[in-house]
């Protein structure tokens, strides 16, 4: 079956971004090795809807399954001890969960895919249908609102002229 | 320049391979997804509470100004309000069947008052006083919102449109919602008819002719009987639960599909105002995909008739509080949170 050998095909390639971003996000190898089969498993079960943009997919849901398990896990975490993680990481990890658990939908997507997944500007905006625009606005409003949370630096008074089909743009 | 957010000292310096063994582990799980889906659908359920009380019949509603002061006192800036009016296009020709407002703050948890369409109101493009759903009717959506402003404090930033056919589609597509009842029921005007209490799985049709519902019979001992209240104050309570059952099962069909609310789709695709502004909300889409939970309430009205003969509904004593608590992102106590619960499994 077509669909069935695309998916074998790309498997190489979605699995490890599936596993950086649920590590990034958990900092456990056993529940990011979970949470990138439960990703890859739900891939392969849509995968004639989701093969065309099949890796900002996965980002995506990989960072949902992440941040769900931490909102499960969370008060008996502290009884297992992270692998290698430093104070410093640990207390990023948290950080950037809570927050990006904070964020709207659209400016999670666009911080996940730039900085959980590592894509471009340019890709982001291709896996997201947006204008790069569109993505730097998204990124621009998601980086303030995690100013506070993550120490991140954003140029005060900047802002983002609207387009003058905002209502349509916003979609996006 | 903006300081990127650099996580990559987060990453595991070992990473492990994904060979044969987990892809064929992956495609067994797949599988078995795909199989659930097909079989089961959404879970949630709502228990439909055919509520009994009498409405309190004194009225001293302070309106709008003490309202707006609770609502700044709150701090309550970053709500939008969204009007959902369903209207159905077969039953009664054109008529507006239900008016909801949505509180919506782009947090997880929805804020919804259902508003009795018989609420008189004044509608201050005609300057006479006439009935929320006769203004609706009118499709006159700028007077409507003038007019919920006027009499509930409530400045509306869009309004949603949703025929009862688009409803029935979006039931189906999310595979139905299960309705728990507590005797056989049935509507003889809409159609809806269920033979025995318990819990049930509603199609479009049916979900639909129970949320239009007006005149709900129940079947007793002594056979078929009214539920009260009846009209639109006893549909307007039952609009609850039910929203709040496709909302959670817009949710569940959302997580299946990994985000992509079918419900949030089915506002914004349908909104029939134009746009306003930004005034820093989150775009509607985004607002409404956050969306996990929905608390909700009946605006308090009483009964009145005017000199000529008409039955009408004014806002009652305790409106204004209703509308502040609203207002404010606390509308919806655990009573009414708990007409809407998974039927007994077993």
């Amino acid at each position: 079956m077509a669909a069935s050998t695309d998916f074998d095909e790309r498997f190489p390639v979605l699995a490890p971004i599936a596993y950086r971003v649920a590590y990034r996000l958990l900092g456990q190898r056993e529940d990011a090795e979970n949470v990138t089969q439960e990703t890859l498993a739900r891939a392969y079960s849509h995968w004639s809807r989701i093969s065309r943009y099949d890796e900002a997919w996965v980002t995506r849901v990989a960072t949902n399954l992440s941040l769900g398990h931490l909102r499960k896990e969370r008060p008996t975490r502290s009884d297992r001890a992270p692998v290698a993680d430093t104070d410093v990481e640990v207390t990023t990890r948290v950080d950037v969960a809570d927050a990006l658990k904070r964020l709207p939908r659209r400016q999670r997507q666009v911080i996940v895919l730039r900085f959980l997944a590592d894509m471009s500007e340019r890709d982001t905006a291709v896996a997201l249908g947006c204008s790069a625009g569109s993505v730097k606005r998204h990124v621009h409003r998601g980086l303030h609102a995690l100013r506070g949370a993550l120490g991140v630096e954003v140029p005060a008074g900047r802002t983002y002229e609207l387009p003058l089909d905002s209502h349509l743009e916003e979609r996006c | 320049m903006m300081k990127d957010l650099d996580l990559r000292h987060l990453d595991d310096p070992n990473p492990p391979e994904f060979g044969t063994d987990t892809l064929t582990r992956v495609k067994k799980q797949g599988a078995e997804h795909r199989r659930r889906r097909r079989a089961t659908g959404s879970l949630f359920v709502a228990l439909v509470a055919v509520l009994a009380s009498a409405i309190p019949l004194t009225n001293s509603f302070t309106g709008p100004a003490s309202l707006t002061v609770a609502a700044q006192n709150e701090g309550v800036a970053d709500a939008r309000y969204v009007l959902v009016v369903h209207t159905s296009t077969e039953r009664e020709l054109d008529s507006s069947e239900s008016l909801i407002v949505l509180r919506v703050d782009g947090g997880m948890t929805v804020q919804v008052l259902v508003v009795p369409r018989d609420l008189r109101a004044r509608d201050l493009t005609t300057g006479a006083t006439s009935k929320l759903g006769v203004i609706a009717n009118s499709g006159d959506w700028q007077a409507l919102r003038t007019a919920i402003d006027a009499e509930l404090g409530i400045e509306v930033d869009s309004v949603v449109a949703v025929d009862d056919g688009t409803l029935v589609d979006w039931v189906d597509a999310v595979n139905g919602i299960e309705v728990a009842l507590p005797a056989a029921a049935r509507d003889v005007v809409t159609g809806f008819a269920i033979d025995r209490g318990g819990c049930h799985r509603l199609d479009g049709e049916s979900a639909v002719a129970l949320m239009y519902s007006r005149h709900l019979e129940t079947r007793g001992a002594t056979g078929w009987q009214s539920t009260k209240p009846v009209g639109d104050l006893g549909r307007a309570n039952r609009q609850v639960p039910l929203l709040g059952a496709m909302l959670e099962a817009s949710v569940l069909d959302a997580d299946d599909r990994d985000g992509s609310s079918p419900y949030a789709t089915l506002l914004t695709d349908n909104v029939v105002t134009v746009p306003e502004p930004d005034q820093g909300h989150a775009p509607l889409p985004d607002a409404l995909a956050a969306v996990r939970d929905v608390v909700g309430t009946v605006l308090p009205v009483d009964e009145v008739t005017s000199g000529s003969g008409e039955v009408g509904l004014n806002p009652s004593s305790d409106a204004d509080q209703t509308v502040a608590r609203f207002i404010s992102g606390r509308g919806g106590d655990q009573a009414e949170r708990s007409a809407v619960s998974p039927c007994p499994t077993g």
